[in-house]
């Protein structure tokens, strides 16, 4: 059963890296340290599948719930003074040449914008323009109602588009 | 509205292709040693101490004070068994003993 299970989430790895990659605030560090720890729930049986959603709906709220978890663990670890995780850096971008320094600027500011967003309205913007679901699905997977997720959608969008203007 | 939409969704658009540039394999993630800290377990640990030593402190400080209470305490009515010449009554006279003290130069 599990290599069924670990084949249907291999299978939409690259949409699972994209995700945990926005829970974390864009730390690919931290990102693969959470996908891993949902990877490895997932394949151990720690967390079912109940079929109640999609796979990929269920495995976005596993991975949102996870970076959460990683979250608070990471403020604990900060109690100590000791950072659990390394924050977003040149390092810890990802490699690869731009096409134009335009669209690196254009990410970049876009990067920022979402980053001065609230959580929710974040994570609603990149279900919707990332990882093209419906705000329908977007609420399945912050486990929110349809109505809350249309607010948070369009008063992040709202937000966004005043940062991004303010940016360009 | 519709001209945002679009230049929104061609901006996240761009951020997916950069994002897609480098993702670690589903096997590699898999297969790779975890990265545990055990700063949160020992932040977590000193964080019980200090919330039992603020916690127990002043409990344990207050029954050794209620030790000392009860050790010192003494009835109200004590004082009423000192009465004058009682001192001779706590000692026992010796025959060879002398009531004149002469005090030696």
């Amino acid at each position: 059963m599990n290599s069924d299970l670990a084949c249907l989430v291999a299978a939409t790895h690259e949409e699972n890296f994209a995700w945990a990659l926005g829970c974390c605030r864009r730390d690919r560090r931290e990102a693969e340290d959470v996908l891993q720890a949902v990877y490895l729930k997932v394949l151990d049986g720690r967390a079912r599948f109940d079929g109640r959603s999609s796979l990929k709906t269920w495995l976005f709220a596993v991975i949102r719930r996870t970076a959460a978890q990683h979250r608070r663990l990471a403020w604990l670890g900060r109690l100590r003074f000791i950072p659990l995780t390394t924050t977003p850096d040149a390092a810890s971008a990802a490699p690869g040449a731009d096409a134009t320094v335009e669209v690196a600027e254009r990410r970049e500011q876009l990067a920022q914008a979402l980053d001065r967003l609230s959580r929710r309205q974040r994570e609603v913007l990149l279900l919707v323009f990332y990882h093209e679901h419906t705000v329908e699905e977007a609420a399945g997977v912050l486990g929110i109602g349809v109505g809350s997720a249309r607010t948070h959608y369009e008063r992040g969008k709202a937000r966004l588009r005043l940062l991004l203007g303010e940016a360009s | 509205m519709k001209e945002h939409d679009e230049d929104l969704e061609k901006r996240f658009a761009e951020l997916r292709a950069w994002d897609r540039c480098a993702i670690p394999s589903f096997e590699a993630l898999v297969g790779r040693p975890r990265r545990t800290s055990r700063a949160p377990l020992l932040a977590v640990a000193a964080l019980v101490i200090a919330v039992a030593a603020v916690v127990l402190l002043p409990r344990l400080r207050g029954v050794r004070s209620e030790a000392v209470g009860v050790a010192g305490w003494q009835s109200p009515t004590a004082s009423l068994l000192v009465v004058p010449g009682s001192d001779l009554l706590r000692t026992v006279p010796s025959i060879s003993e002398s009531l004149i003290h002469l005090e030696e130069q």
